[in-house]
C-alpha cells in the first residue's frame, strides 16, 4: 500500500465517523456509493489483478440477494445466517463455473459471463421459489439503528474488499494473479498453477459480489429479477472501476464515490432523463479516460 | 405429427428473419472485432423510424425499407469516425462497456420521445392468414420471410461479386495482407459499419410488422443476432443461415412445449454453452474477430 492508499484507507475508516452529520438522504447516497465501491473493488480482483473482466459478475450480485431472501423467507432464518448462506453459496458456484469458463479470455470471457447474468435473470423469473417475475419482499429492519445498519454493513464490506486488493497487490498470491494478468502462458511455464489461481480470484470477487447483493435485499427489502440481475448495475461498477483507475487499491473505492456524486447531481437536476445522461457519460467516460484517474505506479 | 410440421415452418420462417437481422452484427464483428452491444437499438431505432413514417405519411414498412437502410448507413458512418475509430485501439472490452452506453442512450431516448408502451405497425395485412394443405401460415410471417431472404442474397452478392464485398472480406481475413495489396483498412471499416448499422435499422422494419416493440427491447434482440453469429461463425452469409435457422427452432419448440416464458432462457443457455464448447462455431472459421 502506497502513501495515498494510506490516506484514502484513513478516509474510508472516517466514514464510520460521519453518519451523526449526514442527512437521510446524504446517508442515502453514501450507502450507495459504499455499495458501488465494494463490487468495484471486488471487481478489481478479477479484472485489476488478473486481466478478467466479468462483465456479468452481478450475477452473483443476484445469486447472493436471492439466497438470502429465500432462506429468510422459507426457512425463516436470521439475516446474519442468511447473509452467510448467501455468500457461501455465491463462492461455491464460482468455484463450479470458473475453471471452464476463465479458458475464455478479454471480450469473450465479458460476455459469457453477461449471457449468464442475464440467463440467470430470466431463470429466476420463471422459477416460483423466487417469486417468478413478482419477485420477493423481505420483511422490514425495525432494529436498532434503523437503516444505519446498512450504511455500516456496506462499509464494513467496502473496508474488507479494500483490504484484501490491498493484500493481493503486495502478496506472493496476488504477484501469482498478476503474472497471469501480464502473459498467462509465461505464468504457466514458471510453475503457476493458472487455473487453481483464477479460480481463487474469480471465487474472492463473487463472494464479495455475493455479499453484497444479499446486504442489498434486506436494505431494499423487495427484490426481483430485473433489478438483482440489472446490466446497468454491470456497466456502473466497469464505469466506477474505468473512472478510478483499474489495477489499483484505491482507485475503484474514489472511482465509486465520484460517479455516484455525479450521477446523483444530475439525476436530482434532470429526473427525466436521468437513463439517457447514464448513457451519455459512460460513452463520455470511456472516450476521455479510458485508463483511468488513479494511474498504475 | 402435424403440429411438429406447423413448428418446423413457423421456425424456418422466424429463423430466415433472425438470419438477416443478425447480419450486421456478425459483420462488423467479424471485420471491425466489434462487439456491438447496441445492436439491438439501432433495429429497434429502425422499427420506430418505420413506425413513424407509417403513422405520420401513411408509408408502408416494406416501402420505407431504402428509408431505413440509408438512415442506418449514414448512422453508421457517423458512430463509426467519431466514436468506433477512437477506440478500437482499446482493450476489446472497453468497446463492450461504450457500446452498452451507446445502447443505454439510445433506450432512453427512444423512451423519452414515444414513451414505453407497446407499440406496433398495424399494416393491412397484419392479420391476414392462409391455410395450406394441413398449415397455417400468416401473411406477415411469410411476407418477411420472402424479404429476409431476398435481402439476405443482396448481401451475399455484394460480399462475393463486388469489389467492396471482396475487400470486406479480405479485411477481415487478414488486415495487414489487405493493406498490402491496396485495401485501405480504415475504409473498408467504415463501408461495413454503414452496412452493418443499415441491414439493423433496416430489419427493424421487419421486426416492427412482425410484433410489437418497447425502447428496450434491444437487448434482448443483440442477445439474438449474437447467438445467430456465434452458432455458425463470423462474418458470412451462410453461417448466418445456419444460427438463425437454430434460434428459429429452439425459440419456436421452447415456446411451444416450455411456455413462452422460458424462450429467452433457452437462448442466453445456448450462447453460454456455445461460447464455452465451440467459441468458433460450428462451421469453424478464421476470421479476424475470432479467437
Amino acid at each position: 500500500m502506497g502513501k495515498y492508499d494510506l490516506l484514502v484507507l484513513g478516509g474510508l475508516l472516517a466514514l464510520a465517523l460521519l453518519p451523526p452529520f449526514l442527512t437521510d438522504y446524504l446517508e442515502r447516497v453514501v450507502t450507495s456509493a459504499l455499495l458501488l465501491a465494494s463490487l468495484a473493488l471486488a471487481q478489481n480482483v478479477l479484472l485489476g489483478y488478473t486481466g478478467y473482466p466479468a462483465f456479468g459478475s452481478v450475477a452473483f450480485f443476484g445469486i447472493g440477494g436471492y439466497a438470502t431472501a429465500v432462506l429468510m423467507r422459507d426457512l425463516s432464518l436470521p439475516f446474519p445466517v442468511a447473509l452467510f448462506g448467501g455468500t457461501v453459496l455465491s463462492g461455491v458456484l464460482a468455484l463450479l463455473i470458473a475453471p471452464p469458463v476463465m479458458r475464455l479470455r478479454s471480450h469473450y470471457f465479458a460476455i459469457t459471463t453477461l449471457a449468464l447474468q442475464l440467463a440467470l435473470g430470466e431463470l429466476v423469473a420463471n422459477l416460483e421459489i423466487t417469486g417468478g417475475a413478482q419477485g420477493i419482499n423481505l420483511p422490514i429492519y425495525r432494529g436498532p439503528g434503523g437503516y444505519l445498519l446498512f450504511y455500516y454493513l456496506f462499509w464494513a464490506l467496502t473496508l474488507i474488499s479494500f483490504l484484501i486488493n490491498a493484500y493481493v497487490d503486495r502478496s506472493t498470491f496476488g504477484y501469482a494473479l498478476k503474472a497471469i494478468r501480464e502473459d498467462e502462458v509465461a505464468a504457466e511455464t514458471l510453475g503457476v498453477n493458472t487455473v487453481l489461481f483464477k479460480t481463487l480470484s474469480f471465487t474472492l470477487t463473487a463472494l464479495i459480489t455475493g455479499c453484497a447483493g444479499g446486504i442489498y435485499a434486506y436494505w431494499i427489502t423487495y427484490i426481483d429479477p430485473t433489478s438483482m440481475f440489472d446490466p446497468v448495475l454491470s456497466v456502473k461498477m466497469f464505469v466506477a472501476l474505468l473512472v478510478g483507475g483499474v489495477g489499483t487499491v484505491s482507485g475503484p473505492l474514489l472511482g465509486a464515490f465520484l460517479l455516484e456524486v455525479i450521477s446523483e447531481t444530475l439525476w436530482g437536476q434532470f429526473p427525466k432523463v436521468h437513463g439517457l445522461i447514464l448513457g451519455l457519460l459512460i460513452v463520455l467516460i470511456v472516450l476521455i479516460i479510458p485508463r483511468g484517474i488513479w494511474r498504475k505506479r | 405429427m402435424d403440429i411438429v410440421l406447423q413448428l418446423l415452418v413457423e421456425a424456418l420462417l422466424l429463423g430466415t428473419f433472425y438470419a438477416f437481422m443478425s447480419l450486421g452484427f456478425s459483420l462488423t464483428w467479424g471485420v471491425l472485432n466489434i462487439i456491438n452491444l447496441a445492436y439491438g437499438s439501432y433495429i429497434i431505432l429502425g422499427s420506430y423510424l418505420a413506425y413513424t413514417l407509417y403513422t405520420s405519411a401513411g408509408l408502408d414498412p416494406i416501402l420505407s425499407l431504402p428509408i431505413s437502410f440509408t438512415a442506418g448507413f449514414l448512422l453508421g458512418l457517423i458512430l463509426q469516425s467519431f466514436l468506433m475509430n477512437r477506440v478500437m485501439t482499446l482493450e476489446p472490452f472497453m468497446i463492450l462497456i461504450l457500446t452498452f452506453g451507446l445502447d443505454i442512450f439510445i433506450a432512453n431516448t427512444l423512451n423519452l420521445l414515444f414513451r414505453a408502451d407497446i407499440r406496433s405497425i398495424d399494416v393491412p395485412y397484419a392479420e391476414r392468414s392462409h391455410l395450406i394443405g394441413p398449415l397455417i401460415i400468416t401473411e406477415v410471417k411469410a411476407v418477411v420471410f420472402v424479404l429476409s431472404l431476398v435481402l439476405t442474397g443482396f448481401v451475399y452478392i455484394l460480399l462475393h461479386s463486388t469489389w467492396t464485398g471482396r475487400a470486406i472480406r479480405a479485411v477481415a481475413l487478414d488486415r495487414e495482407g489487405a493493406r498490402i495489396v491496396g485495401v485501405s483498412p480504415e475504409k473498408v471499416f467504415l463501408i461495413t459499419s454503414g452496412i452493418g448499422t443499415g441491414i439493423a435499422l433496416s430489419s427493424g422494419n421487419l421486426y416492427g410488422v412482425l410484433q410489437g416493440f418497447t425502447p428496450f427491447d434491444g437487448g434482448m434482440l443483440t442477445v439474438k443476432a449474437f447467438l445467430v453469429s456465434i452458432v455458425g461463425g463470423l462474418g458470412r452469409v451462410e453461417s448466418a443461415l445456419a444460427g438463425g435457422l437454430f434460434l428459429g427452432v429452439l425459440e419456436v419448440f421452447t415456446g411451444f412445449y416450455l411456455g413462452e416464458g422460458w424462450k429467452f432462457f433457452a437462448s442466453l443457455i445456448a450462447m453460454f454453452l456455445f461460447l464455452i464448447l465451440r467459441p468458433r462455431g460450428l462451421l469453424g472459421g478464421k476470421y479476424y474477430g475470432e479467437v
